[in-house]
């Protein structure tokens, strides 16, 4: 026998009312966790995938648009840019170096890149099979796409006109796998690359044929056509000196086509945004354990008073009012601690299953299998939650009138 | 001095004994011994302080004036948590209602009993125990399942399982017919004797009144 056998005998003998509030407990930690893994793993992604770009050169737009295409290849690009104005820029005084992507196809859902070899370079992406691209049409594909595709060196594959699914295959000219990369954890992964001339001569040869289709990327094509015609999408741009983060982007919005974006200030802002809807539902997690606590403070303060005489009979049997208070306390800890065990595991599941069910969350690589720091903020919370629940109850324990209490019935 | 004397060996002694509630005398008792062993009764009517002076003997509550000492260690002298042990350790009590803990078996009311004096798990003591009591086949069953006089039973041994030199009783056989009467009396007093315990059992059932060798008469209060 000892204190912790005596507290799962209480927690038996009402085993639905403890069962209610550890369920309580676990699913208010489980809303937590999960949103603490998320947040810090977008957090975290957003933070890579932007490292070293210091600004983001493409067609006027939003400045998030430009950000969302050019850097994390989720949104539709908003619209091309010469090339010469792009090579102007890369001589700008300013600048200490520049990558220049073109997009406008898929493969499998993966966006085809057209770059330069400095583009996987940047993200440290070197290849675990194979080359990189020497000429046009050869692809080194990204981790994740040779995973999902199963292609290797050597495959070909035809890109799709537009950015995801399949809707108008490019099929007079495949592409031919010469390279995969190593899984860097960063966008790279998702992305097909080759060389941009690839790019250039599929739309060239393929224009007359998508004008029927008209898409946005494309008529942009067309009003450039005249004279040196080719075109890039975004360029990453890195600065030469800080004092560049001041000038050059308004230097750039302010004059001709060219818009820039910088990074850093667009993913805050989407941190802003996500981060609101973020709190309401940490709130909501709160607000559940709150009620958790509420319902261990209600089971003990009944539980203490009608176990009055099981509590005067102890301190009969010698046990000091310091030992009933500790039991008491430690029936809200058992209860916190099996709130939290199963809260952080369903967290964990939760944010797991979403990373591998939807395929937003999935591009993100959201993973359960990982662990936040914030999480043993959580745990603490939970237990000192219990424990201020079980304090009242605790303290009328303690206070427990041995000779009155026995004294009646 | 002969009380000095008769109070140094006592197993039970108690000297100028007061207790008021409110103002109200509720207990008197100026001197009282009981040697080491002995076996003694508390005899008065309902509202004599019966119950209050157990409760005194147990330490559960201090005497308004007056000392009480149980083994020769004076007992309102004690720090509390000093007092609380010494309970566990020396002072047997089976209450009038048994209070019993529902949530336990009653091999687990007799280990919760030894955990909270602190002493070592004695599986062997409690079976033994259990057996002596009629209550071999019981160990596992909840105290709500056991009749009325297994379950006081249960409450005998509990207040045995830790060995006391003083077991207090009140009212054992207030509820029982004179069969059952005599024989939790039996019981109480050859387990109390097994064990050299020294028995202080507090009734105002007259039929009591002439088996024990010593008596203190509570007079009945206004
Ligand atoms: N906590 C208390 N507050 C007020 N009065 C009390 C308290 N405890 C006991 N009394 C009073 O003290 C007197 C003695 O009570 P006690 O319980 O000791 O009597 P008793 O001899 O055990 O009676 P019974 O045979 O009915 O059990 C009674 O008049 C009772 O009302
Ligand atoms: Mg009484």
């Amino acid at each position: 026998m000892n204190l912790f056998l005596l507290s799962l005998a209480y927690l038996r003998v009402r085993p639905l009312n403890a069962l209610l509030n550890v369920l309580l407990l676990a699913v208010g930690v489980a809303t937590i966790t999960a949103l603490i893994l998320f947040s810090a793993q977008m957090r975290e992604r957003l933070a890579r995938d932007a490292r070293g770009i210091d600004l983001v050169v493409g067609a006027k737009g939003s400045p998030m648009q430009l950000i969302l295409s050019g850097i994390y290849h989720v949104d539709v690009p908003t619209g091309n840019i010469p090339l010469a104005e792009a090579e102007a820029l890369a001589g700008h005084p300013m600048v200490a170096a520049v990558i220049p992507l073109a997009l406008g196809d898929n493969a499998a859902g993966f966006r085809i890149v057209g770059t330069v070899p400095d583009y996987p370079a940047h993200y440290a992406a070197a290849p675990a099979a194979g080359r990189l691209w020497r000429a046009p049409f050869e692809a080194t594909i990204g981790a994740e796409v040779a995973r999902a595709t199963g292609w290797r060196v050597g495959d070909a594959f035809v890109g799709s006109h537009g950015l995801a699914g399949a809707d108008f295959a490019h099929d007079d000219h495949p592409y031919r796998v010469v390279g995969v990369l190593a899984r860097t954890g960063t966008v790279i992964d998702r992305l097909v690359l080759t060389a941009i001339e690839s790019v250039w001569r599929v739309h060239d040869t393929g224009r007359r044929e998508t004008e029927a289709v008209a898409e946005t990327d494309h008529d942009q094509d067309d009003a450039a056509d005249e004279g040196d015609s080719r075109e890039i999408t975004v360029l990453l741009v890195r600065y030469r000196t800080p004092l560049a983060a001041v000038r050059l982007p308004r230097e750039i919005n302010g004059r001709g086509p060219l818009q820039a974006a910088a990074p850093a200030l667009e993913t805050a802002r989407l941190l802003t945004l996500v981060g609101a809807g973020l709190d309401t539902l940490r709130g909501f997690g709160l607000l559940l354990i709150a009620s958790a606590a509420l319902g261990v403070f209600i089971a003990l303060y009944n539980a203490t008073q009608q176990r009055r005489y099981d509590l005067a009979m102890m301190r009969c049997l010698g046990a000091s009012p310091a030992r009933l208070m500790g039991q008491i306390l430690l029936e809200a800890q058992l209860l916190a601690a099996a709130g939290t065990v199963l809260g952080l595991a369903a967290g964990h599941g939760v944010t797991e299953l979403l990373g591998r069910l939807l395929p937003e969350a999935g591009a993100m690589g959201l993973t359960g299998w990982t662990w936040a720091p914030e999480e043993f903020l959580t745990v603490l919370l939970v237990q000192a939650v219990g424990a201020v629940a079980a304090l009242l109850p605790a303290v009328r324990a303690y206070r427990t009138d041995i000779a009155k209490t026995l004294a009646t019935r | 001095m002969a009380l000095a004397s008769a109070a140094e060996g006592a197993s039970v002694a108690i000297s100028g004994l007061r207790f008021d509630i409110g103002g109200r005398r509720i207990l008197d008792v100026a001197d009282w011994f009981v040697a080491p062993g002995r076996q003694a009764l508390l005899l008065g009517p309902s509202g004599s302080g019966k119950t209050t002076l157990l409760n005194l003997l147990a330490g559960l509550s201090r005497p308004t004036a007056g000392a009480v000492a149980v083994g020769g260690r004076d007992l309102a002298g004690m720090p509390a948590a000093a007092r609380d042990r010494f309970r566990g350790r020396e002072i047997g009590i089976v209450f009038q209602s048994l209070h019993l803990v529902g949530a336990l078996s009653v091999a687990g009311n007799l280990r919760l009993a030894r955990y909270l004096a602190r002493l070592p798990a004695a599986e062997a003591d409690i079976e033994r125990l259990l057996d002596a009591l009629d209550l071999a086949g019981r160990a596992a069953a909840r105290p709500a399942d056991l009749s009325q006089g297994e379950a006081q039973r249960v409450a005998i041994a509990r207040a045995l399982v830790n060995a006391p030199s003083l077991l207090l009783a009140d009212e054992p056989t207030s509820a029982l017919d004179d069969a059952n009467c005599e024989r939790v009396v039996a019981l109480l007093r050859r387990q109390a004797a097994a064990r050299g315990a020294t028995l202080v059992i507090a009734t105002h059932d007259v039929r009591l009144k002439d088996v024990f060798p010593q008596r203190l008469d509570l007079p009945a209060r206004p």
